[in-house]
């Protein structure tokens, strides 16, 4: 009997487990409710009773999806007559495009994706990666490797999206480290940045050790590193250029050479660069400003000799760090996940709070957690398996606890906990309400293209640039020349036009401040199109002198797309990235897109921000606290007005019924998903008589503005 | 904007605080000062100040402020620095205010005049020149970091004096997105309501039937919420039906009546400008008047990297004939002496002019006001000929903000703990520039 095994066997009759528990045979799911009913049993506390299929329904498309059924999802799901129509609907529901939107909104909270823009990295960077999270998500990747993937990521935004994960904390090399283990490790180190942390064993110099496995990380890529000619040659002006006062071409050479340049500068590459200790360092075991020759990782892993063992430092050193980090034999990063995943279900962790593990901190139910952790292993960190056993669980399945659950007290897990909605969940069940296939609405392929567009521009620069050395430069510097000034052919009557609108605005004049506005625009349309041109016939021009393959009929700067990608105010992706609406959504207000495909985070004062989305500054900030403003938005904002609009699927369930009761029972069943009770429709025909037949709005309004909507039971 | 009854544990230790001490004669609880209690005195009545870094006999008497932000990294050299007749000036000319021996460029002539309220902090320093990162520097008085968000003054002002005003929010901010200005690592209660433009009001407070379907309406969802409250007797549902409880008394409060500008005379609003920031400053004055302690205006357009001289010209015609009218608004309605206003920005500009017309961000010097409180009318901190270095009266950020918190007498050393259990201060260890007030 190996360690494990006996380990097991010990808990098992320690905790009086039945035998099945030991089982192979016994399916995952029943022995996680063992390892439950078994610690209920022990601590008196009786089990909820089970859900029924409409509150089943409800939730697990809410927990899996991301959103509330559909009316037909929901009657599909109760007339099945087949005895495992839950464990079917599960598969179907983890399998599913919600699934992928939903996961995506949990893993932007925990890794603050932000995708409008990212340091000197522009949006590209936070698009990138929030498309490469959607499909590490999408592939169902395995735990481990995504965590390896992003933490030894390296390359160009376009090639490797993961390269995200450092560019989020570009400039904040020690913040990145931080965010590492309090992510993947569960453990706070952040105090030890600044000082020895009060309370608990991390030393400062433990945290610079473990700092140095990513101090060489540099978050931009040299823009010269393909070619060093560039470089001498563009050096060479630039010299000229500092000798005396720039003159205004020099200038905007130098600028338009920048933009051409900056893209391949989007990326992850490493240096030598070493890591010091601070100036007032005060501790004994260091000098203050020495510099940290060997990186070591926080702590060493039990029974395995090299890991923990300090490294020497020496360029990038993150294989060693995803070697020990995602290591099965890491005690702290398979017990991270898999209190994560349980917590998504259950609304409270086996260990509270998810992300602040102490030595001696201990899972409410550890036989439980050793088990999850064993199985994640042996399914090889296959998350969306162990989500299957624990959604199968009879634990899962059984009502809400209904009371207040403290967090200072066990909490055994008689059933899952009453949870209010999320932002996002709320959000996508609206959209659920107003759009038909919700889930089926993209925005991204758009944003794919300008990446695929900044990938053939980057690569086309290297080939031409690099081949031909010097020449290449020269070429650069001459096509540069050639689009100076075209850029402006409007400047002056632009600027006599933005005169004019202010002019307008303090006169008041709306109407003719958007007038000339649209002319604004129209002649800036026409410069970046001259700017195109030019480029163009220049390279064809430089193309025929060298006569070497035709360039490609594309313009190489990227840089009226760059800016507009960092624009800040969530407008970005609806000018240039607006997608082919597929026809089902020609007509829908652009705003009903499911939260996974707008800006993350949503712009400030939208329904999302005002619910709780997190701002995506901090590790899993969410919140889902009420405020007077959220019953604002759902008394009398315009969510409300739409939905009981002409067109929204909500209007189109309910209006051709005829009655009232029958009115009532589609309304019940789209928005809570289940019948309304007998007392609900006394209520209703009360409330509803002598009225027209638009009164359902009012039984509308009053469902939206109910607790039962927003919470999961 | 939750009532006061459930959300201010302050009020309560507030009132212990003063029977102690009315019994005793001594505070009892260590840790909150007496300046807490001071937030419920009558506006318009001193309080008592335990500012601890205050010079003997030294009361600052504002407790509300109107902040003004200029976004985008005002240029000191062209407001309120003026440097006539060097190259770096680029041809504005300085012109003399109401108090002797300050001088401003010549894009404020109005508020010149009135000046006797009016500070010029023309020894700022910063250490971000970047925007983002500036203006949440500004904001917060820590520099932005990847594991922690810090609050706001807004959100310091409610936590540590509390709110007065029941229905209305302890903080609001009109138009522009402030960087670190929220509540943080706070709770979420603390952080500001957003108003995109002053003429619209509070978001979804108006409701869309009248009065009676909406009652019936109201009804309606409670009796068939009762089931659901019977199931779940739980803090998370109960708090939504508080919640829902507050909303609507905002509805109908007459506090609401604050966000209206058409209740004031046109030509009071033609007085201030009828323009965003104008009409800004004037929402600004009328919610200090109903006791929201903290309001914020910003003012976007100051990264004038091209045709600076044309722009600040521009702008300044706005904020000039704005905040000239708010201040002699103020002192008119005697609230002056109770409310700071503070005009900031992320860092100053290059007092070299580029090639093309403008000015590029420059950290290192820049200027900001403090008017109003009990404020001392001139100027405070020098920089040198070309405005590129402080040689006087330096200020760094937290210094700053540790100013005016001072100003309003809020205690600079009480430590509030982040959920992480970090300590902060409301300015970080930034010492005031008590000269600063008279």
């Amino acid at each position: 009997m190996n360690l494990t095994s006996f380990t097991r066997w010990f808990s098992a009759m320690a905790l009086g487990l039945p035998a099945m528990i030991l089982a192979q045979e016994t399916p995952p799911s029943q022995k996680i409710d063992a390892f439950i009913e078994s610690a209920l049993k022990q601590h008196n506390v009786a089990p909820n009773p089970p859900t029924n299929d409409e509150t089943f329904c409800r939730r697990i498309y809410l927990d899996v999806t991301g959103r509330i059924p559909t009316k037909d999802e929901l009657s599909t799901f109760l007339t099945d007559s087949d005895a495992g129509k839950r464990s079917k609907l599960i598969d179907k529901l983890l399998n599913s495009e919600g699934f992928n939107s939903h996961t995506y909104n949990w893993w932007a909270d925990v890794l603050r994706i932000q995708t409008a823009g990212m340091n000197g990295n522009g949006a590209e960077a936070g698009m990138a990666y929030a498309a490469w999270v959607k499909k590490a998500i999408a592939s169902n990747m395995p735990y481990d490797q995504f965590v390896r993937e992003l933490v030894t990521a390296k390359g160009y935004v376009w090639d490797n999206g993961a390269v995200g994960y450092y560019i989020r904390d570009a400039g904040m090399p020690l913040d990145n480290m931080s965010n590492t283990a309090q992510v993947f490790l569960g453990t706070r180190v952040v105090c030890a940045q600044c000082h020895n942390h009060p309370f608990d064993h991390w030393k400062q110099s433990d945290y610079y050790e473990m700092a140095a496995f990513t101090y060489g990380v540099d978050t931009e890529m040299s823009p010269y590193a393909i070619n060093p000619a560039l470089e001498t040659v563009l050096m060479s002006n630039e010299k000229k250029a500092k000798k005396g006062r720039k003159a205004p071409d020099v200038r905007a050479l130098e600028g338009m050479i920048k933009d051409i340049l900056t893209p391949l500068s989007y990326g992850v590459s490493e240096t030598k660069r070493v890591l010091k200790l601070p100036a007032d360092y005060k501790y004994d075991d260091a000098k203050p400003d020495s510099e940290i020759t060997k990186a070591k990782a926080l702590f060493a892993i039990d029974r395995v000799d090299k890991d923990g063992a300090p490294v020497k430092v020496d360029g990038d050193m993150r294989n060693h760090l995803a070697d020990w980090l995602c290591n099965k034999q890491n005690p702290r990063f398979t017990t991270v996940i898999v209190n994560r995943i349980w917590k998504r279900a259950m609304g409270i962790g086996l260990i509270e709070p998810v992300d602040d593990f102490k030595d001696d901190t201990l899972a409410s139910n550890q036989p439980l957690m050793k088990y999850l952790q064993e199985t994640l292993v042996r399914d090889k960190y296959d998350m969306k398996k162990l989500m299957k056993y624990i959604y199968n669980t009879r634990t899962y399945q059984r009502q809400s606890t209904p009371g207040d659950v403290s967090l200072e007290s066990a909490y055994y897990f008689p059933g899952p906990l009453l949870r209010r909605m999320t932002a996002e969940q709320i959000w996508d069940s609206i959209v659920t309400l107003m759009i038909p296939n919700p889930d089926g609405r993209k925005k991204t392929e758009g944003f794919q293209a300008r990446l695929d567009k900044m990938k053939e521009a980057a690569e086309e620069l290297k080939a031409r640039y690099v081949d031909t050395k010097r020449q290449g430069a020269e070429d650069l510097v001459a096509l540069a020349k050639a689009m100076q000034g075209v850029g402006k052919i409007n400047e002056t009557k632009i600027a006599e036009l933005r005169a004019k609108i202010t002019k307008a605005r303090e006169d008041k004049d709306e109407k003719t401040a958007r007038e000339l506005q649209a002319e604004v625009q129209k002649l800036t349309l026409e410069q970046e199109t001259a700017v195109y041109k030019a480029q163009a016939e220049k390279e064809k021009e430089i193309d025929a002198k060298r006569k070497s393959t035709p360039f490609a009929n594309k313009p190489l700067a990227m840089d009226s797309d760059a800016k507009k990608g960092t624009m800040k105010d969530g407008k970005m992706m609806q000018t240039s990235d607006a997608p082919v609406s597929a026809a089902e959504y020609v007509g829908f207000d652009e705003k009903y897109f499911r939260a996974s495909e707008l800006p993350s985070p949503a712009p400030a004062g939208h329904f999302l921000r005002e619910f709780g989305q997190s701002e995506r500054l901090v590790i899993e900030n969410s919140w889902i606290d009420a405020s007077v403003i959220q019953a604002l938005a759902l008394m009398n904002g315009e969510i409300f007005e739409e939905l009981t609009g002409a067109k929204s699927q909500l209007t189109k369930g309910v209006e051709f019924a005829l009655t009232p009761t029958e009115k009532a029972t589609k309304l019940w069943l789209t928005v809570l998903g289940r019948n309304p009770t007998d007392k609900e429709k006394q209520l209703v025909t009360e409330a509803t008589a002598g009225k027209g037949k638009d009164s359902w709005k009012d039984l509308f309004w009053a469902l939206l503005n109910g607790r039962e909507f927003i919470f999961i039971q | 904007m939750d009532s006061i009854l459930n959300s201010d544990d302050l009020t309560r230790r507030r009132f212990m605080n003063y029977t102690s001490k009315a019994l005793l004669g001594v505070t009892v609880l260590p840790g909150i000062s007496l300046s807490a209690f001071g937030a419920d005195v009558k506006k318009g009545q001193s309080k008592v100040i335990s500012a601890p870094t205050a010079a003997p006999g030294k009361k600052p008497t504002a407790r509300n402020i109107i902040y003004l932000y200029m976004s985008g990294g005002m240029t000191h050299l062209d407001t309120f620095d003026p440097k006539p007749g060097t190259d770096e000036a680029g041809g504005v000319k300085a012109i003399p205010t109401a108090v002797d021996g300050t001088m401003v460029t010549e894009n404020f002539p109005l508020l010149a005049k009135e000046w006797n309220k009016v500070c010029a902090i023309n020894g700022l320093t910063t250490t971000q020149g970047a925007h983002e990162q500036g203006n949440y520097f500004m904001h917060s008085s820590y520099t932005m970091r990847g594991t922690i968000t810090h609050p706001g003054l807004g959100a310091w002002m409610q936590r540590l004096e509390g709110k007065t005003n029941r229905t209305l929010p302890g903080s609001v901010l009109v138009g522009g997105g402030a960087v670190g200005g929220g509540a943080g690592f706070m709770e979420s209660k603390y952080a500001p309501l957003h108003i995109g433009s002053p003429t619209e009001g509070v978001k979804n407070s108006r409701a869309m039937v009248g009065t009676s379907q909406f009652d019936d309406r109201l009804m309606l969802a409670k009796k068939f919420d009762e089931a659901f409250h019977g199931r779940y007797d739980n803090k998370k549902v109960r708090a939504y039906k508080d919640m829902y409880d507050d909303a609507v008394r905002l509805m109908r409060s007459e506090d609401l009546k604050a966000f209206d500008l058409g209740q004031e005379d046109p030509k009071v609003r033609a007085e201030y400008g009828e323009n965003g920031f104008g009409q800004g400053c004037l929402l600004a004055r009328r919610l200090i008047e109903n006791d929201v302690r903290h309001v914020e205006v910003t003012l976007g357009g100051w990264d004038t990297h091209t045709n600076n001289f044309t722009a600040v010209a521009n702008m300044a015609k706005n904020l000039d004939q704005a905040l000239s009218t708010l201040l002699r608004d103020l002192e008119r309605r005697g609230m002056i002496e109770e409310t700071l206003v503070v005009l900031t920005t992320e860092f100053g500009r290059t007092p070299q002019i580029n090639d093309n017309d403008g000015r590029d961000h420059f950290p290192k010097a820049f200027s900001g006001l403090i008017c109003g409180g009990s404020v001392k009318p001139g100027h405070y901190g020098k920089t040198n000929e070309q405005g590129t270095e402080v040689v006087e009266g330096k200020l760094g950020v937290p210094d700053f903000n540790a100013t005016i918190a001072y100003g309003l007498g809020l205690p600079l050393d009480e430590i509030i703990y982040s959920p992480s259990k970090r300590p902060f201060q409301v300015a970080d260890k930034g010492k005031p520039a008590t000269e600063v007030f008279a």
